[in-house]
């Protein structure tokens, strides 16, 4: 079992000693609650992440455990799985523009902000 | 006696409660607060009384049972608002208030009634999904934050004699849904009242009221409803047709509107049979060219019917491009036999149907728009022939 197959049996939640974190917030620099941070592999960000956060709060702010270092691709949205809905907030980790974050093994990383807006 | 089995709560004073399954009938009066979700089991019945005051504090109620509510009211900080989860026609909310939550009912699924009901200050008053049916009728919807009633996801529930008014963004918005009856509902100073959008959202609205809406009703992104018999009066936009929508248009009152009618974006409605009185201009299009829609609108759409990246803003439900090409690109939007007015029939009277009718502005006003460096040919109406006398039976 790989380790990201064993994140997935371990539970997406649980803790580990790699993480991301940083704050979800609309264009007005406000921040969003209830929106997941999804990590993917695959640059297209399609199919399923190999991890995500819970919701965010009120505060906007996320914190995301991987299993593992590594290059991974960042977009946040309101619902995980199916098609992108109207009033839907999304999108994507714009630090690189195409949304890669390296991450070091056994690092707690800030991303800074990622912006989202409304989908209608 | 089913009232029998009822246990009864009969509460004096605000009582804070735990967590709470409901897994045998109950009812509750008076006033009651929870901070923690309460979860009505299948096949039980949780009714609430008339008079009753619900406060909810990051909490919600989930019913999977039923829910029998009348005359009460629902309220609460950072609260979820009710969830309804496959009730059927026999879970029963009328004459209540539902205010300040997330979501003041959500409904997956199910046939429930819903009746009567004042949704204000919610980010979303009600969201259907899940194939919902049912009914809401003579609902009000007032100043909620994104949606008063928000349709989805082959939801069929009928919308009968509701009342839509100052919602901050939509009014109603049908997404991939068809209302088996939305008729008889008053959309009055909304931003948009009532908006209908995406391939597959093709339903009938019929004798709707739509006033002071900064726009009216919106139809986008390839829905094809059919608009009948409605009065859109002193709206800044009566109806907004957009991004290859092309609804039918008829028996409808189009009154003192800044624009009445707006086509945009290689949209081919069919506009017949309505009356266009007093709009500072009847029908208005704009960046609407067949031959741009020839040379560059499949590639426009390209992203959106073939890309699954939610990220890429384009993950929205499939479409093929053959769903959404216009099927016939002549260069003409039609819309002969409206009556336009004394004015307007007087004017055409004079011009004929090669004229440039000044409540029109089409390509004989503007011959080309320029997109991405290279000018394209706008439109022109076809508003030939036209009627000499009153179409819709409408209350002027």
């Amino acid at each position: 079992m790989d380790l990201h197959a064993k994140r997935q049996a371990d539970g997406v939640f649980a803790r580990t000693d790699t993480v991301l974190h940083g704050q979800v917030v609309d264009a007005d620099d406000l921040p969003v609650s209830e929106v997941y941070v999804f990590a993917y592999l695959d640059s297209r960000m399609v199919g399923k992440p190999v991890h995500m956060s819970v919701p965010t709060g009120g505060d906007g702010q996320f914190e995301m455990f991987l299993s593992d270092g590594g290059a991974y691709y960042i977009g946040a949205r309101s619902a995980f799985g199916g098609p992108l809905e109207p009033g839907e907030w999304v999108g994507t980790f714009d630090g690189e523009p195409d949304h890669k974050v390296i991450v070091k093994q056994g690092t707690n990383e800030d991303l800074g902000t990622i912006v989202v807006k409304e989908f209608w | 006696m089913r009232l029998c089995l009822l246990i009864l709560m009969v509460l004096a004073c605000v009582t804070p409660a735990a967590a709470l399954v409901i897994d045998r009938d109950t009812l509750w009066t008076g006033k009651q607060s929870f901070n923690e979700d309460v979860l009505v089991m299948q096949e039980v019945t949780l009714t609430i009384a008339p008079g009753s005051k619900l406060h909810f504090s990051g909490a919600r109620l989930e019913v999977a049972g039923r829910l029998v509510a009348q005359g009460a009211e629902f309220s609460g900080e950072s609260w979820e608002g009710l969830r309804l989860k496959g009730t059927d026609a026999t879970t029963r909310i009328s004459d209540c208030v539902i205010k300040g939550a997330a979501t003041g009912i959500f409904v997956q699924g199910g046939s429930p009634l819903l009746e009567r009901l004042t949704l204000s200050g919610n980010k979303v008053g009600i969201e259907l999904r899940g194939k919902a049916a049912g009914k809401v009728v003579n609902c009000r919807f007032i100043a909620n934050r994104k949606v008063g009633l928000f349709i989805k996801d082959d939801s069929t529930t009928a919308v009968i004699d509701c009342r839509f008014e100052n919602n901050l963004r939509y009014g109603a918005y049908l997404y991939h849904a068809l209302p088996q009856v939305f008729q008889g509902n008053d959309f009055v100073k909304n931003d948009i009242g009532l908006m209908i959008a995406y391939h597959g959202s093709d339903p009938t609205v019929e004798n709707n009221r739509f006033e002071e809406n900064n726009i009216a009703i919106q139809v986008d992104r390839a829905a094809r409803p059919e608009l009948r018999g409605n009065q859109l009066r002193a709206n800044q936009t009566g109806l907004y047709i957009y991004r290859r929508s092309d609804p039918l248009v008829t028996g409808n009152l189009i009154e003192a509107n800044g624009v009445g009618v707006l086509v945009a974006y290689s949209s081919y409605p069919q506009i017949t049979g309505n009356d266009f009185l007093k709009n500072e201009m009847a029908l208005k299009l704009e960046f609407q060219s067949s031959a741009w829609e020839s040379q560059r609108g499949a590639d426009a759409r390209s992203g959106e019917t073939t890309a699954r990246s939610a990220f890429a803003g384009q993950g929205m439900r499939s479409v093929t491009e053959d769903d959404r090409r216009a099927k016939r690109l002549n260069g003409t939007v039609r819309a002969g036999d409206n009556w336009w007015g004394e004015g307007g029939t007087a004017e055409l009277a004079k011009i004929g149907k090669t004229g440039n009718p000044s409540f029109i502005y089409d390509g004989r006003d503007q011959a080309t728009f320029v997109d991405a460096g290279e000018e394209f040919p706008l439109d022109k109406v076809a508003h030939a022939p036209w009627s000499t006398v009153p179409l819709t039976e409408l209350k002027r």
